[in-house]
């Protein structure tokens, strides 16, 4: 009795643990789903953990090879910085807007102002700073800004003038802004006026003992101081006519003087051409008598009113008569036409004179040229008669050329532009 | 003199990661390769890495299989291919193919065995089995090349796996990729062994009594639907346990049966369920027996696979560990889960950290009951286990 | 009438010559007076605008380079003067420059005679010209 007793709570016992250890398979099972599930989880973390350091080591080695680059770039900036900077030239650069956006030292130094204070602002005038306010005026010009050179003339704050250069700023095939460029050229100018000077004191002093010898010997021969003897007379003469192609010279040196300067400019005023071409052919009417020369004119009459500069054109005509004159022997022939050719009048100058050598033509129209056959001839001439004379056909817009066979004779011709009012 | 070498791959493109692991393993053994095993994740084609794989091999006999998770000397990974080179003097390599284990597992396991028995020169001295993972009943293998090889003829080996779907497993012989076969590997020669079978899983709750079977399906148990026992534990409805494969749920809580011979109860995995209850095993449970539920415990289970280190350390009797093979159950990987290495790490401890080791994780193991050689030798089928053999 | 036919034929007439060049102002001076011309010479500014003060020249011919002030600088002084300025002056000089020119004209002198150019004859001619369009 006892026995079964004891095996049925010994079974009761053993279904109570057997219930226990199902409850607690169940809680074990339970938590196993989590941690399975936590490992994975732990793995996809561990996973993106990895990638976020792969990523980090990727985006490193980029910062890095950004990094390198960013120097790269730094320096060549330097590089282009310093240059900006050490530019003996003054640079300023402007947006699309005109808005000021760079200003370097050399600039800052011209204008009187600095970068920061130009930055983004356009140039305007501004009675504190004429310098800004000379520049501001120069560029504030409804004419293409770009492309030009200016001269601003500093001279009175400071002395000094620019030559300031309008480029634009290309990117690829954009124009992103414009740059002037201020190149100071006091010194050129200072050489200019230097020469310009030169020229003006070198003629006067030249002048002055050519004029007096002028004088003297015309009034000597004018008879001023009493009858000359014949042979006195040749002498006075000869002389006079060399002090006098003496002052031609010195004219001639002034007038070359000018045109490199750029100063030898034409006045055009409107009147009759064919008149003022008539009589310029008539002045030289005594001195073709001398030589027995016939200066026959084949001016039309009509009136032929044209826009020039009389006193210039003037000059070169007699050079072409002159010459015409001088190089035909005693006896010949010089015959002056003018005619319409398109819109310009023609003037031709034809002569029987000795004509120029063959190889001798192209040097014709350069400084102090002469011809040996002229030369030879004993006339006198400057050798700069013909190259005044290109200067001044061509500043009127005209063409001037010749044509002539050693022996025969030659012709001149040139063509003015009829401007009209 | 043995080498071995291994490598292992988990190049995204399979023919490479085959041909990679091989690479590594060949370029570091300075021997001509006398055989090549290789272990993978049914994550690649396996015709295109068992390609790769030859592609660097060429000829050399070759044995594998997939798995749930490869095992190499730096740790187990998952996802990838494992290769390892052998190369010997004293060992010769014998390797058999016997096919239709899904059908008839017995047969199967016996034309391996004669295959090998044909083929072998020397007197063969142990036999490693690679097997059909999902067979009709893995028990029956080793009983076959018993047939063949007599009855306490020492077995090892290990059941292919496919990364816990349960779908279908594949065995590599040579260059062909095959399933439902047993991959036979035999070695003759002068050499040392020693073997470690442990799991470290422990019985919880009554003892039950199976009281209907049919080979590895019960079908009862305690006169009550097999299934009912899973559903009293977990507190899972039928239809869950159905559809979700039960194996995955209950491959921590196995079924054990106790053995003459052996202290550790022997363990069978639960397989599959039916609508009507019936439970497939991964082995058969004779009708009659008494089985226990089972729990396992992630410290018992490293303890266990130490002594099972120490086991087969000790049957070496003093030579060196030349090289090490890990049978180790999938199930012993998920109880563990992050403290898999922990385990890999402490047979390592035992058997030496530089010693080659290759191995991959089953879904059986065939191993000597209780890690004994000898006459007392009996090999049989394995759930929950850590079996692994040592050469030297 | 009379101051007229004074005037044509020199007698009554006279020049005022401010150069400080003495050969010449000498040869100048010689032939105003061998025309007929009552002529006074001054070298500077300072003299000439003392002369003209007390004698009232008719006419003055002024060259630019004088020593203390200049040419330009008598010439604009005496155009200021009220009294002074109604007297015509001929510029006679070597410098030719265009800018001297135009200065000379601007300050109010009627004629601009370059020195080498013209022959003393010339200038006298010149000075006739000038009498007769300013004072008829």
């Amino acid at each position: 009795m006892e026995r079964s007793e004891i095996s049925q709570k010994r079974e009761k016992e053993l279904q109570e643990m057997d219930r226990v250890a199902k409850m607690l398979i169940r809680r074990d099972f339970v938590l196993n789903e989590t941690r399975e599930k936590r490992e994975k989880e732990l793995e996809v973390l561990q996973k993106r953990t990895k990638e976020l350091e792969e990523l980090r080591e990727a985006l490193t080695n980029m910062l890095e090879d950004v990094e390198e680059a960013r120097r790269k770039i730094a320096a060549e900036e330097n590089k282009t910085r310093a240059v900006f900077i050490s530019l003996t030239d003054g640079l300023i650069v402007f947006d699309e807007d005109k808005k000021v956006t760079l200003v370097n030292p050399r600039a800052e130094e011209i204008l009187g102002l600095k970068e920061r204070q130009l930055q983004g602002r356009k140039i305007k005038e501004n009675p504190q700073f004429p310098v800004l306010s000379k520049f501001s005026q120069l560029i504030d010009r409804p004419a293409k800004w770009t492309g030009q050179k200016y001269d601003l003339n500093l001279k009175e704050p400071t002395g000094q003038f620019f030559e300031v250069t309008v480029t634009s700023v290309i990117q690829g095939k954009e124009i992103i802004g414009l740059m002037a460029i201020l190149h100071d050229v006091s010194r050129e100018k200072q050489i200019a006026r230097t020469k310009t000077e030169f020229i003006s004191i070198a003629a006067h002093q030249l002048r002055t003992p050519l004029s007096a010898t002028k004088w003297i010997l015309k009034m000597l021969l004018d008879g001023d101081f009493g009858p000359l003897t014949s042979k006195q007379s040749e002498f006075a003469t000869k002389g006079y006519e060399i002090n006098e192609r003496m002052i031609d010279l010195v004219n001639d040196l002034l007038d070359v003087a000018r045109i490199e300067e750029g100063k030898f400019g034409i006045e055009f005023t409107q009147q009759n051409f064919n008149e003022f071409l008539r009589e310029t052919v008539d002045s030289f009417q005594q001195q073709a008598d001398m030589k027995k020369i016939e200066l026959k004119c084949n001016i039309p009459d009509v009136p032929l009113i044209a826009q020039f500069d009389s006193l210039k054109l003037q000059m070169a005509i007699a050079n072409l008569i002159k010459n015409a004159i001088d190089y035909t022997p005693v006896r010949g022939r010089v015959r002056i036409t003018s005619s319409i050719e398109g819109n310009a009048v023609k003037v031709a100058i034809k002569d029987t004179g000795v004509g120029i050598p063959q190889q001798q033509q192209k040097r014709i129209f350069s400084k102090f040229f002469r011809g040996d056959n002229a030369i030879r001839m004993q006339t006198e001439g400057t050798g700069l008669g013909l190259y005044l004379a290109r200067n001044i056909v061509e500043s009127h817009g005209g063409k001037i050329w010749f044509e002539s066979k050693e022996g025969e004779g030659t012709a001149f011709y040139f063509t003015i532009p009829i401007k009209k009012l | 003199m043995i080498k071995a070498t291994t490598g292992k791959s988990n190049n995204l493109d399979g023919t490479k990661a085959g041909a990679e692991a091989c690479r590594q393993a060949l370029a570091q053994l300075d021997h001509k390769a006398d055989l090549i095993i290789v272990f993978s994740t049914v994550g690649y084609n396996q015709q295109e890495m068992l390609a790769g794989v030859r592609s660097i091999s060429k000829e050399i006999p070759l044995v594998g299989c997939s798995d749930s998770g490869e095992i190499t000397g730096e740790g187990p990974v998952s996802k990838h291919v494992a290769v390892m080179a052998l190369s010997s003097d004293t060992i010769d390599f014998t390797i058999g193919l016997g096919t239709g284990a899904d059908k008839d597992s017995h047969k199967a396991g016996v034309m391996a065995a004669k295959e090998i028995e044909k083929k072998a020169e020397r007197e063969t001295a142990l036999f490693m089995a690679i097997t059909e993972g999902l067979a009709e009943n893995g028990a029956a293998i080793p009983r076959g090349i018993q047939e063949v090889f007599g009855k306490n003829f020492p077995i090892m080996g290990g059941a292919a796996g496919d990364d816990f779907l349960f779908k279908k497993t594949y065995q590599y012989y040579n260059d062909r990729v095959l399933t439902g076969a047993v991959i036979g590997l035999g070695l003759s020669g002068k050499f040392s062994f020693g073997v470690g079978v442990r799991h470290g899983w422990e019985p919880v709750g009554l003892p039950m009594k199976v009281t209907k079977a049919e080979g590895a399906k019960l079908i009862e148990i305690n006169n009550r639907p097999a299934l009912s026992i899973y559903e009293d534990y977990f507190g899972k409805k039928v239809e869950e346990l159905i559809k979700k494969p039960i194996a995955r749920m209950a491959y921590t809580y196995p079924l054990g049966m106790s053995v003459e011979g052996s202290s550790e109860l022997l363990i069978r995995d639960v397989v599959i369920a039916d609508e009507k209850g019936v439970i497939t095993c991964a082995a058969e449970i004779p009708e009659g027996s008494e089985i226990r539920l089972m729990l396992g415990d992630p410290d018992k289970a490293i303890q266990a696979a130490k002594e099972a280190a120490e086991n087969a350390l000790s049957q070496l009797k003093g030579i060196k560990p030349k090289v090490v093979f890990v049978f180790n159950c999938m199930a012993r990987s998920k109880l563990l889960g992050a403290r898999k290495e922990e385990e890999i790490a402490v047979i390592q401890e035992v058997l030496g950290k530089e010693v080659p080791l290759i191995g991959f994780y089953t879904y059986g193991e065939l191993a000597p009951m209780a890690g004994i050689l000898g006459p007392e030798c009996f090999s049989v089928w394995h759930n929950e286990t850590m079996a692994l053999m040592v050469l030297g | 009438m009379e101051k007229k036919n004074k005037i044509f034929s020199g007698g009554g007439t006279s020049v005022l010559i401010v150069e400080d060049d003495e050969f010449l102002r000498k040869v100048i001076s010689h032939k105003l007076a061998s025309e007929g011309f009552k002529v006074f010479e001054a070298i500077d500014a300072q003299i000439a605008l003392q002369l003209i003060k007390k004698e009232r020249p008719h006419l003055i011919l002024l060259d630019l380079i004088l020593p203390g002030i200049d040419g330009f600088g008598f010439l604009e002084m005496i155009k200021k003067d009220p009294n002074l300025g109604d007297i015509p002056v001929i510029v006679l000089s070597n410098l030719g420059q265009k800018e001297d020119q135009d200065r000379a004209m601007a300050a109010g002198a009627v004629d601009y005679l370059i020195k080498a150019n013209f022959t003393p004859a010339e200038i006298v001619q010149k000075v006739r010209d000038a009498v007769r369009k300013n004072y008829l």
